[in-house]
């Protein structure tokens, strides 16, 4: 897209002068094809406050800083699961969405799937009131129009169209073709992951592999599975904290979503564990408040009610 | 010398084959425009065309038979449609009329029967009811045929101008006339064409009505010497069909929507693989690459011998010049995305890469559609101005399920939320809720609403609930709204 191409080369000189200084460093240590060209062995040490190109911030300071480079390493794997069989199948798809949002490119995404029930009013929803009205520019925009569908009858098919959808060649002179590509699969194996690492990492685009069937006491899933991928989520709703004013006297309204995001593994990072709120309005999440948690409320529900 | 007149010229005395100064001696003021047969046949046949909404079989008649043009509709089984055989000749009159052509249009059980009745039958039907309008004098019920024909000039018959005359000093004035001399007599006069006509116009004869065929789909076909088997040679045999049938379609500046290719092997077998694009396409390495990955799914047996490559569906494409810069200069990203849209599509099957559409309907089901991926991301490029927009305010599921999930949910009011629900065998008790949202669905409804007795189908109504559970996942249930309580669904969940 012609202007996701103009906003980048305008707003971020510094960033295309520190990414060509990495790669003459590169090319003058004998950097060889394949190997990701934003490696940050090779590049300057990152100066506090920006943003090195081809990391994404996820906004929540809580979690830029646990990260190794400030933000989410684009050209590779990310792995996203759900907590819970089956129940937290939206929030996995929201919080990838969350991520897609997040991107500065604002190119056509792939999104395969073995079942179509991605809604798209939820997913124009997601995103804030009006995506359509306001420009698409930046952090923050998506509309599901952005969205190419996949329908695949098995996991084989959904990660064959990811490959072929990082493999698609990139308009010269900078046009991106995809900005992402995103998968659902049941169980994807190690070989089929090791390969879409390697074409994510070649194309330098990022590939997030929704796992959406995961084993009910899965929880702790095995470590030979996770050696692959850059990052591996696991993501879960969380009881929200709404305003307390409900129909009846019994019930509450649902509050913003809330989603604990357990990071299992993360190269150059220790796992970690984080709660975050998601706001509908703008399109964005922030680090929720730890203290408040279900007991607290439950007692002021109960207060109220007998109240 | 005149072609043709119009109804005002021929009262002001006027006729075909008159000499122009002639004609101008008779009306000074006459207006004329230069005869154009080919522009004539050619519009004749756009109207044979558009008269397919009569009957799907028609045809255009030849000009140079003498009488005014025509055409040729053979309406059998389709006259009920239009109320009657009486009510489609007065609405195909009155349909040609109001687009400025002053038509006659006749009904008989033969062609040569109408032909003659359209041309030269009564202005207006003698007996019947003046409202019927002009047609009805032109309606031949069954059997009737033999006495309509009768009184009409032998011209009527569709004869060279020489026969007619030869029968005019003969005295034979009119087709009865002729119909009274026994059949034998008339040939050895006459010649064979008469008594054709004449067999034609009564029935005794067949003739067929052919309809101008639709222009045939592109199609290249190439043989092979000997025949071929080794994946090798097919991907060279394909290669070289792409090419041609690229050519082909550049000079009729179209493009390919959808190809067949098909292999014909020496024992007779016949194989065939079909592939959609996602747009007009004629460009011979992409055509070819698209049917590179399943050339493997082609059996070749013993060896196959022929193949061909047919553009079952194509749609103008404009020449465009190719630009040798193309690949340093433009981020031609479109083209990148439609070509890797019809890979997926030729490997997972038409359908499978959609976008998604907003579409203008309450029913949650109805309110996205599964568009075509490249409109979608096209709509989704435009102008916001014209861009479509997505219904918003009330939170929507991000995960829908279709057919929404039956749950067995408790609720202590009928408009209330529930208060637990039980979905795949695990009872969820509800503590947050919101709700009812009431979304009704179209009035004019879906076919397959069960009808109560009697009455017309209610649209579907159902009452929204967006609950929360104790774990925090968000539910969207609804609760069917008919008389007294409804079951309850599960719709989609929330993230």
């Amino acid at each position: 897209m012609p202007t996701a191409q103009s906003g980048r080369g305008t707003t971020r000189p510094k960033a295309t002068l520190t990414e060509l200084r990495a790669r003459i460093r590169a090319l003058e240590r004998g950097w060889e094809r394949g190997q990701a060209p934003h490696d940050p062995a090779w590049s300057d040490p990152v100066a506090p406050g920006t943003v090195p190109p081809g990391i994404m911030p996820l906004g929540v300071p809580a979690i830029d800083s646990h990260l190794p480079d400030g933000g989410l390493r684009l050209a590779g794997l990310h792995e996203i699961a759900g907590l819970r069989e089956e129940w937290d199948d939206a929030v996995v798809a929201s919080f990838c969405l969350a991520l897609l949002g997040r991107l500065a490119e604002t190119g056509p995404i792939l999104w395969a799937a073995r079942r179509p029930d991605l809604y798209g009013p939820g997913v124009a929803g997601l995103m804030g009131p009006d995506v359509d009205s306001a420009p698409t520019e930046g952090a923050g925009g998506f509309s599901p129009g952005r969205l190419i569908l996949v329908r695949a009858r098995r996991d084989a098919e959904v990660l064959w169209a990811l490959e072929e959808g990082l493999r698609a060649p990139v308009a010269q002179h900078g046009g991106v073709v995809l900005s992402a590509v995103v998968g659902e699969v049941g169980e994807p194996g190690d070989t089929a992951l090791r390969r879409l690492q390697l074409a994510a990492e070649a194309a330098g685009r990022p590939c997030f592999v929704l796992c959406r069937r995961l084993f009910a006491g899965g929880v702790g899933t095995t470590a030979s599975a996770t050696a692959v991928a850059l990052t591996r989520w696991r993501v879960g709703a969380l009881p929200s904290m709404g305003p307390s004013v409900g129909p009846s006297a019994e019930t509450e309204l649902p509050g913003r979503p809330r989603w604990r995001l357990d990071l299992l593994r993360c190269r150059g990072a220790a796992p970690g564990s984080f709660t975050v709120e998601w706001d509908d309005a703008t399109g964005d999440f922030a680090l929720a408040a730890p203290v408040r948690d279900r007991p607290v409320a439950q007692e002021t529900a109960a207060r109220r009610r007998a109240g | 010398m005149l072609a043709a007149v119009d109804e005002a010229a021929a009262l002001a005395g006027l006729a075909p084959g008159m000499p122009l100064a002639g004609a101008h001696a008779l009306a000074p003021d006459l207006e004329t425009a230069p005869h154009d047969p080919q522009g004539d046949a050619a519009a004749l046949a756009r109207l044979a065309v558009w008269c397919e909404g009569y009957s799907p079989w028609t045809a255009s008649d030849g000009l140079e038979l003498g009488g005014a043009a025509g055409l040729r509709l053979d309406v059998t089984g389709c006259a009920h449609l239009f109320g009657g055989e009486r009510a489609l000749l007065a609405d195909l009159e009155a349909w040609l009329g109001g687009r400025g052509f002053a038509a006659r249009a006749a009904l008989a059980e033969t062609l040569g029967g109408a032909w003659a009745l359209a041309r030269f039958g009564p202005a207006a039907s003698p007996g019947g009811d003046p409202t019927a309008g002009d047609g009805a004098g032109r309606l031949v019920p069954p059997g009737g045929l033999r006495a309509a024909l009768a009184p009409l000039p032998p011209a009527a018959l569709r004869l060279p101008a020489e026969t007619c005359e030869l029968l005019a000093r003969l005295g034979l004035r009119r087709i009865g006339d002729l119909l009274e001399l026994p059949p034998a007599v008339l040939a050895p006069r006459f010649g064979p064409l008469l008594a054709r006509r004449l067999g034609q116009a009564l029935g005794t004869e067949a003739e067929p009505l052919a309809p101008g065929a639709p222009p045939p789909p592109p199609e290249v076909r190439r043989s092979f010497a000997e025949p071929i088997a080794t994946p090798e040679d097919l991907a060279r045999a394909l290669a070289s069909l792409s090419a041609n049938l690229c050519e082909r379609l550049e000079a009729a500046g179209l493009g390919a929507r959808r190809l067949v290719l098909t292999a014909l092997r020496v024992d007779g077998g016949r194989q065939g693989l079909s592939l959609g694009t996602s747009r007009p396409r004629r460009d011979p390495d992409h055509l070819a690459s698209l049917f590179r990955d399943r050339l493997e799914r082609l059996d070749p047996g013993f060896g196959i011998e022929a193949m061909t490559l047919r553009a079952a569906s194509v749609e103008p494409l404009d020449l465009c010049q190719k630009n040798i810069l193309s690949e340093y200069v433009s981020g031609d990203s479109e083209s990148k995305i439609s070509d890797l849209i019809d890979r997926l599509t030729s490997r997972l099957g038409a359908g499978a890469v959609y976008g998604l559409v907003p579409c203008a309907s309450h029913l949650p089901e109805r309110a996205a559609a599964a568009g075509r991926a490249l409109e979608a991301l096209e709509a989704f490029g435009a102008p916001q101005s014209c861009r479509p927009s997505w219904r918003r305010g009330q939170p929507r599921p991000l995960r829908l399920f279709d057919p929404p999930q039956p749950v067995e949910a408790l609720a202590l009011l009928p408009d209330h939320p529930p208060e637990r629900f039980r979905w795949r065998r695990l009872q969820h008790r509800v503590v947050r809720a919101e709700g009812p949202e009431r979304l009704v669905g179209e009035w004019w409804g879906d076919a397959d609403t069960p009808a109560k007795s009697g009455m017309v189908p209610e649209p579907e109504t159902r009452d929204y609930f967006r609950v929360e559970d104790e774990d925090g996942r968000r539910y969207w249930l609804f609760r069917q709204v008919c008389d007294g309580a409804g079951d309850w669904f599960l719709h989609g969940l929330f993230a």
